[in-house]
């Protein structure tokens, strides 16, 4: 019988085929994540929640064209299907096989899987490797789901998720700190076996919950979570929208909000929201979301770009907010080129929600990783050691309450107190050395990072003059989206 | 005159602000005080930036002198038109000595710095004061007269605050999106250069290789083109390669050849005898003569042609063009530069610039001209320089330049992937500048509202702007000044 990891690899090479074939990282992933589903559901004895006669066993014998015929339909049927879960992967499913003998070699392969050792010994790891492929792969947009593996655990290490806490990314994208957190807790708990049988079903049931709002984007994270054992949790909604309300509130925070400004120029229509009800902007509205929605001491780390930290009006009065609310103890400064989506300046704002809701931050400690770093890109991809600096000068304590040392003007690691920020107006994009970014572009190589640096430029440029419109004439930024639809 | 506001009032600068206040009294010599010559004021940003510190015994004699909170305003060209014009701030001991090109504004009665600051460098402002310039050619001045009259827009102090910050929460915005715009032309060009470079090493056709049925290029010794009129049976032999060429030769994909310009191309120019014995430049000629100013670093430019009759030049044949051939500058400036003469048009071939013509079931002009644009072709190109001051070619460095080829084919769809490349990036670039452009109007637009008082709503509870100058007005006395009785109109 063949092992795991030769199916693995199979995979991976058919994955090879398929894109000579005109197949994408995203299509073939997300065609693996219909079949995997199938199989899964037969491996663990619960194909009752399909229709009886959608059955893996069924798809696997069949052959030639009537084999995707029968797969074409089923796709189609499924995503009406009763069950919540199997209607959440196979909504709008769509094939892009054409040759019958790739799905063929696809099922076979499939087939020939133990759901239960596989999903232990790599195919959790293609499955990831894939959404990082097609993350990677610019044209297809979907950098903008995915956090870079490095950065997320060095926040997954900081803020040591426990057994029993309910941690919430509210903009799960494809669940990448969602798994990560999850992977860590396993990994203190020998895979769970430490827990008792109620803690462990907390684990794999309720322990990891959140919010996608793109349907695609949301199957292939019900998958990911699925192939790490973890069933459901996460909806398929706008978590700016009352929907969001409803999340479950919880002990640890970790998300990175999709970057850009609402289309349309869009207020969020949360009926809780009162500091950024008015704003297009959506990271603050996340911003505003997860400090509500976080327990009393709960903890959160999330990712912004520099206009949360600077932006006035709006900004400045949800960052007096998050500070009176939260102890907003720690922010570090990153790179630029280290996400996929095109070159946006970007920070990690660590907090904790305090028992009170006033002057709960008393200083705020920032280490610029930013100024007089490598220019991060295909040649240049960010490790484990670039944060190993950082991580020392944070301390053990995820809640920034560790010994900490000031290191002065020229170091990477400053504290300013709350009194500091308030002369500052509330401003906290904070660089205090000399900014070498010129540089850092200057060693770029590779056409795609410098277009890369291109687009974010004009990204960058483009919302600097939409939240300058928006300042001008509020109204002007709907009108002139709406205006712009209607014309599509 | 348009209308103004509620609590708004028309005055001239004259009415809110002492122009060239003169002298500071009381001031102790050995006091320090920042020294501020033309170079320490910032015309980008209106800043005073390099201040040094001197004793004032040492700069009281000679420099004009002025306070913490005054407006000083650049008054000789080009430096106001350039927009040296700041405010006072944090000079040691609160005052300073600087550049007599300066007119000096100092508020009265609390006038905000600031909002006469920004009300002054608007372009329309700087454009009226050129427009009354003085004096003789490079020595123009704005005289002080014309700063006195000139009419501001006076709001109701509190409302000078708030508009003061709306403006500058808006053109932090503005600026810090030109900033980014501002990258962008730079990084334009290492994009280019980084396809380029990507190009020659066959990375953009690597799926068009593995798709289609890929052609070996073909090698052969050079011979001179058919149906040339002046096929002559003399063979050049091209030298061999240098250490230095050969260093700079890289991998190429496989059925990629290295190759010599000589070998697959005729290299020629017009010969220093030909020029002087034939060639006379002739207004009404027929025909146009090509010069090195005609290849710019990125192709073909059009200038303004000397020209010749082709009957003059009838024996010269060698030297006529009929489009489609590369040229290559061999001497002066332009060294290296390459462009491809436009298809189908007859030029003459000029002095200082070569021509390689090459064979069509070998290389294109195209890819050659695209070749040696890219970094490391232009360093081969440039390698046998032998110059140091002034860099030149000889045609036989030209002939043994080494050149990487693939297949005419592949040749042709290198050059039609880069040219597709180039004209999105080209066409982003542009939008990019036509951006940074909209962005100096959207500033200068925002700033007319602003003094229109449409920024910022009014609010009646401040005191109105007419009483400010009323008194004003009356600290002052009975002024000295001629000119009372202006048009400085109180609205109520």
């Amino acid at each position: 019988m063949t092992t795991t990891t030769d199916i693995v690899a199979k995979l991976w090479s058919l994955c090879n085929v398929l894109r000579d074939d005109g197949v994408t990282y995203n299509e073939y992933v997300t065609e693996l994540t219909y079949l995997l589903f199938l199989k899964m559901l037969e491996e663990t004895g619960r194909e009752s929640r399909l229709p009886e006669n959608y059955r893996w066993g069924t798809l696997a014998k069949r052959e030639g064209m009537e084999q995707i015929d029968y797969y074409k339909a089923m796709l189609l049927d499924l995503g009406k299907a009763k069950d919540g879960l199997v209607s959440a992967i196979f909504t709008d499913a769509q094939t892009r096989l054409r040759k019958p003998t790739n799905l063929k070699a696809l099922t076979s392969n499939i087939d020939q899987l133990d759901w239960f050792s596989a999903r232990e010994e790599g195919l959790g790891n293609l499955y990831e490797g894939l959404l990082e492929k097609n993350a990677a792969d610019k044209k297809s947009g979907a950098g903008q789901y995915f956090t870079p593996r490095q950065l997320i655990d060095c926040i997954v290490r900081l803020m040591q998720p426990q057994p029993g806490e309910t941690v919430q990314d509210p903009a799960a994208g494809t669940a990448g700190f969602l798994v990560a957190a999850d992977h860590y807790i396993k990994q203190q708990t020998d895979d769970l076996y430490k827990l008792p049988e109620a803690q462990a079903f907390f684990q794999r049931h309720n322990a990891f919950v959140g919010g996608e709002l793109v349907p695609d984007t949301h199957r292939l994270c019900m998958m990911n979570l699925l192939l790490h054992g973890i069933e459901g949790g996460v909806e398929l909604i706008d978590t700016l929208s009352p929907d969001g309300e409803a999340l479950p509130k919880a002990d640890l925070i970790l998300t990175n909000p999709p970057f850009g400004t609402k289309k349309g120029g869009g207020r969020p229509t949360r009926s809780d929201f009162s500091v950024t009800a008015d704003t297009s902007n959506k990271q603050l509205a996340f911003v505003e979301h997860i400090v509500r929605a976080l327990k009393t001491g709960g903890r959160a780390a999330v990712v912004v770009p520099d206009n949360v930290l600077f932006e006035d009006n709006t900004g400045r009065r949800l960052r007096t907010w998050l500070m009176d609310l939260t102890n907003l103890h720690t922010i570090l400064r990153l790179p630029t080129g280290i996400f996929y989506a095109q070159g946006v300046k970007t920070n990690v704002l660590f907090f904790q929600r305090g028992k009170s809701d006033k002057a709960n931050t008393r200083a705020v400690w920032v280490y610029d990783m930013r100024a007089n770093m490598p220019a991060f890109g295909k040649t240049r991809p960010l490790t484990v050691a670039d944060f190993a600096e950082f991580e020392t000068a944070y301390g053990s304590d995820p809640n920034g309450g560790a010994e900490r040392k000031d290191q002065g003007e020229d170091s990477r690691w400053r504290m300013f107190s709350r009194e500091a920020i308030t002369a500052r107006n509330d401003n906290l994009d904070i660089a205090w050395l000399r900014d070498t970014e010129a540089e850092a572009e200057e060693a770029l190589t590779e056409p795609e990072d410098i277009a890369a640096a291109i687009i974010g430029h004009l990204k960058a440029a483009l919302e600097e003059i939409e939240a300058l419109s928006e300042e001008i004439e509020p109204d002007s930024v709907e009108e002139a989206a709406a205006t712009a639809e209607a014309a599509e | 005159m348009s209308e103004l506001p509620q609590g708004w009032v028309n005055a001239a600068l004259d009415d809110i602000a002492i122009v060239n206040p003169g002298r500071i009294e009381g001031l102790v010599a050995d006091t320090s005080v920042s020294f501020v010559p033309m170079p320490a004021v910032s015309d980008v940003d209106g800043e005073i930036v390099n201040p040094t510190v001197r004793p004032f015994a040492e700069v009281s004699k000679g420099y004009t002198q002025f306070r913490e909170g005054d407006v000083i305003f650049a008054k000789i060209t080009p430096c106001m038109e350039n927009g040296k014009i700041a405010v006072a701030r944090s000079l040691e001991n609160g005052v300073a000595c600087g550049s007599t090109e300066f007119h000096v504004v100092r508020p009265l009665g609390q006038n905000s710095p600031d909002y006469i600051w920004r009300f002054m460098r608007q372009n329309s402002y700087r454009a009226d004061a050129e427009a009354v310039m003085t004096g003789a050619v490079g020595q123009r001045r704005v005289p002080a007269a014309h700063l006195k009259e000139s009419r501001v827009p006076l709001p109701p102090l509190p409302e000078q605050r708030r508009i003061v910050t709306k403006i500058d929460s808006l053109t932090g915005k503005s600026r810090r999106a030109r900033d980014h715009l501002e990258h962008i032309p730079r990084l334009v060009e290492k994009y280019k250069q980084a396809v380029l470079a990507a190009a020659f090493r066959g990375e953009l056709t690597r799926e068009w290789r593995a798709s289609s049925d890929a052609k070996t290029a073909k090698h052969e010794p050079n011979s001179i083109p058919e149906g040339s009129s002046t096929a002559r049976s003399r063979v050049r032999k091209t030298a061999a390669l240098t250490p230095d060429q050969i260093s700079g030769m890289w991998d190429g994909p496989n059925g990629w050849r290295w190759s010599q310009v000589g070998d697959c191309a005729f290299v020629t120019k017009l010969a220093g005898f030909e020029y002087t014995k034939h060639v006379k430049y002739n207004a009404s000629g027929d025909l146009r003569v090509i010069k090195a100013e005609n290849a710019g670093p990125h192709g073909f430019r059009e200038t303004e042609y000397s020209r010749v009759s082709s009957g003059a030049v009838a024996m010269l044949d060698r030297s006529r063009l009929v489009g489609g051939e590369l040229l290559v500058v061999f001497v002066g400036a332009g060294t290296g530069n390459v462009a491809v003469v436009p298809e189908a048009e007859d030029f003459f071939l000029g002095p200082n610039i070569g021509m390689v013509r090459p064979r069509p079931d070998v290389a294109a002009s195209r890819y050659l001209e695209l070749f040696f644009r890219s970094a490391k072709g232009r360093e081969l190109l440039l390698a046998t320089s032998k110059a140091v001051a002034q860099p030149s070619l000889s045609m036989g460095a030209i002939r043994s330049t080494p050149v990487l080829l693939p297949s005419v084919d592949e040749q042709a769809e290198v050059t039609h992937t880069i040219d597709t490349i180039f004209s999105w990036i080209d066409r982003l670039a542009s939008e990019a500048a036509s951006a940074r452009k909209l962005i100096d109007r959207l500033e200068q637009a925002i700033f007319a509202r602003a003094f229109r008082g449409e920024l910022v709503p009014q609010d009646p509870n401040d005191e109105p702007a007419s009483v400010l100058l009323d008194r004003i007005r009356a600290e002052r006395g009975t002024a000295p000044k001629a000119r009372r009785g202006r048009k400085a109109k109180a609205s109520t």
